[in-house]
């Protein structure tokens, strides 16, 4: 029983930490021009 | 080629008089669309105002005051430049696809990592001035994984009111956080291709 809230409790905390990433990654960013543009042709 | 021309010259005097005299001892031999006047040798003058001397009953007053005063120094011969030359457009009419993707890149230590990625294709035909659509635009978001992305539009824009010979294909999107997905910040991306397939390339993102 231990070991499943244990194993949960990582679960939840590696859920939690994404979506901080995600958001504050999501927030951090600013309006920027491409850091490349790659053009492929072909007749 | 010089040949060619008087012998078109002379047998289109023959034919109809058809040179014209523009001034004072001076025959200009050929009417055309010209862009080049040199003198003629003497040999050839002579031969040519012998052959209008010998038309002389076609010619009006004025023609015969001239040909009666020119010399066999004062013809000059046109050379005629209208033929239609291919020009580079033109030997690039057809057919094309563009591949295009747009990266936005944040660097630690010189690692770099694409968190956002648009990509737009299409294909596009000129006949060497008006650019057409072939196919597409096909257009794709891959951003990071936490946050998802939409389509807003994807499409084909003529500019100036749609009088422009060139083309744009394009794609504006937005992304959001999964973590709270009604936050949205919004990007553009822009290919412009031109008749002769060259192109311009640009984009923006992400504001809100």
């Amino acid at each position: 029983m231990r070991g499943v809230v244990v194993a949960a409790s990582v679960v939840l905390t590696v859920v939690v930490l994404a979506l901080l990433v995600g958001t504050f990654g999501f927030a951090w960013l600013h309006v920027t021009a491409p850091s490349h543009v790659e053009i492929g042709r072909a007749s | 080629m010089k040949s060619l021309l008087l012998r078109l010259a002379i047998s289109t005097m023959v034919a109809s008089a058809g040179w014209i005299a523009v001034g004072p001892g001076q025959v200009l031999v050929a009417a055309a669309n010209t862009t080049q006047t040199k003198a003629l040798d003497a040999a050839s003058c002579g031969g040519l105002l012998a052959l209008a001397r010998a038309d002389r009953p076609r010619l009006t007053p004025g023609q015969r005051a001239i040909v009666d005063h020119a010399t066999v120094n004062s013809c000059r011969l046109i050379t005629t430049m209208n033929h239609a030359q291919p020009t580079s457009q033109d030997a690039l009419a057809g057919c094309s696809g563009f591949w295009v993707t747009f990266s936005y890149t944040i660097y630690w230590n010189n690692i770099g990592f694409d968190y956002l990625k648009d990509r737009v294709n299409g294909g596009f035909c000129s006949d060497g001035y008006w650019v057409s659509r072939d196919w597409g635009p096909d257009c794709q978001t891959t951003q990071f994984w936490l946050w998802g992305s939409a389509n807003d539009w994807c499409g084909n824009y003529r500019p100036n009111g749609g009088a422009a010979p060139y083309l744009q294909m394009g794609h504006n999107f937005h992304i959001f956080p999964y973590s709270a997905p009604w936050i949205n910040k919004y990007g553009y991306s822009r290919v412009e291709v031109y008749s002769n397939f060259g192109y311009s390339a640009w984009g923006a993102c992400c504001y809100f």
